[in-house]
């Protein structure tokens, strides 16, 4: 049954991909050609929480500067960024972007054996800027994004009070006003009555 | 003739040890470039990155219910507010009454799956509407350098705004379809109130947070 629900709500969930209008760090510098990542699915046995998609990719940099983005993350799910490479003699800057290549929301660096990463959550893509300040070099880059995580939030309930559950509320929650006032009334009415009959 | 030989052995030796150093410096070169199995073993490098992830899902999995516990990537990066105002709150009988909480589980899933969808959906909005004016902005600024360049700014400047245009549409499509479904998902829980607590909930409450959904996230610009 809940499989059948969620087959219901996949509609819902496929319409976010036609919404993206980006793919990737605005630019008007027609050198600056961003290279796209492509994300596979991943999963280890046994293992829930690696199962996500990912991208792994050796890279060889021969310029000073490449620039790399990838698309398809979900502000619910966690990401995971790293870049690291295995010579001693590796000099590397990362900068990561999102609107345009020139302001950089995080920035690393690898020099030699080393490895940098980073996590966060976002929506939509975001760019990797590698700037090699010694050339050649080759690196591994690491991206990994995961399934959308519990997120909470406030309900919208509230608890039900005797009036909205029995429907005829204004009578039940002022019964007593109305009985006293039925019966001073009514012993009004009996004076009022005895007075007019005194009087004739 | 003896003597011829001695000398040509001692004359070769320089020659021997020379080829040996040789090729002891070669082969010591070559540990330092990029042979597989060697100490720059690009396999290595991606195993040392598998390793480290590893180490990332350890830490995830302490905090797999705290979406807040993940940064954001940007600063003011957009968050979903899901919060609904006094008057939009609906009363529930079945939250806590074993009766209906299956079905009540059910349907109160649903409608967390489209609130949460809607705020996403909202966050998408105001990241490319943000994404759009920067965009703009900075082209609007650095065009002005070069003549040419600003021309060709203003082939870029319209398809942008031309591409803009056509997401807003996109949303308000987007925007009806889960309207429909927020209905849907109200519409399921009346059916378990109608059951087990609160006769005609949908029209009675589930209406009003109903319009208070479409108000929210209605594109006003």
């Amino acid at each position: 049954m809940k499989y059948k629900n969620q087959l219901m709500l996949l509609p819902l969930l496929l319409l976010f991909s036609a919404l993206h209008i980006k793919a990737q760090p605005f630019n008007l510098d027609e050198n600056v050609k961003p290279v796209e990542l492509k994300f596979e699915e991943y999963k280890k046995e046994g293992e829930a929480k690696a199962k996500g998609r990912i991208s792994v990719n050796t890279l060889t940099q021969e310029q000073d500067t490449a620039y790399y983005f990838i698309q398809g993350l979900n502000m619910y799910a966690p990401t995971y960024f790293s870049l690291n490479s295995n010579q001693p003699d590796a000099d590397i800057t990362i900068k990561l972007c999102k609107e345009n290549w020139k302001t950089f929301h995080r920035t690393g660096e690898v020099k030699g054996k080393a490895l940098w990463k980073s996590d966060f959550k976002t929506e939509g893509d975001f760019g990797i800027m590698v700037i090699a300040n010694k050339k050649p070099v080759t690196y591994v880059l690491m991206v990994w994004t995961g399934d959308e995580l519990k997120v909470e939030m406030p309900s919208v309930f509230k608890q039900a009070d005797s009036a909205a559950t029995s429907g005829g509320g204004w009578f039940k929650k002022n019964m007593t006003l109305v009985i006293v006032a039925a019966a001073a009334l009514l012993i009004i009415s009996f004076l009022l009555v005895k007075l007019k009959k005194k009087q004739s | 003739m003896k003597t011829t030989i001695i000398d040509t052995i001692l004359k070769r030796t320089p020659l021997v040890i020379a080829v040996l150093f040789l090729s002891l410096a070669v082969n010591a070169q070559d540990d330092d470039g990029l042979d597989i199995g060697g100490d720059n073993d690009p396999a290595e490098a991606v195993h040392d990155a598998y390793e480290q992830l590893q180490g990332y899902l350890d830490w995830l999995e302490e905090r797999r219910n705290e979406w807040n516990a993940v940064q954001n990537f940007e600063p003011g990066a957009c968050a979903p507010d899901f919060s609904a105002s006094a008057g939009a709150m609906m009363p529930s009988t079945c939250a806590g009454n074993v009766g209906c909480g299956e079905c009540y589980e059910r349907a109160v899933g649903e409608l967390n799956f489209i609130r949460r969808q809607l705020g996403r959906l909202r966050c998408i909005y105001n990241n490319t509407k943000n994404f759009t004016e920067k965009a703009l902005s900075f082209g609007d600024n650095t065009s002005g350098i070069h003549a040419v360049t600003g021309i060709a700014w203003q082939n870029e400047r319209g398809g942008i705004v031309a591409e803009f245009d056509h997401f807003k549409q996109t949303y308000d499509r987007k925007y009806t379809d889960m309207m429909g479904s927020l209905q849907r998902a109200l519409q399921s829980i009346s059916a378990c109130e109608q059951q087990y607590g609160l006769p005609d909930w949908y029209q009675r409450f589930g209406f009003m947070y109903f319009e208070f959904m479409k108000d929210k996230y209605k594109r006003t610009d």
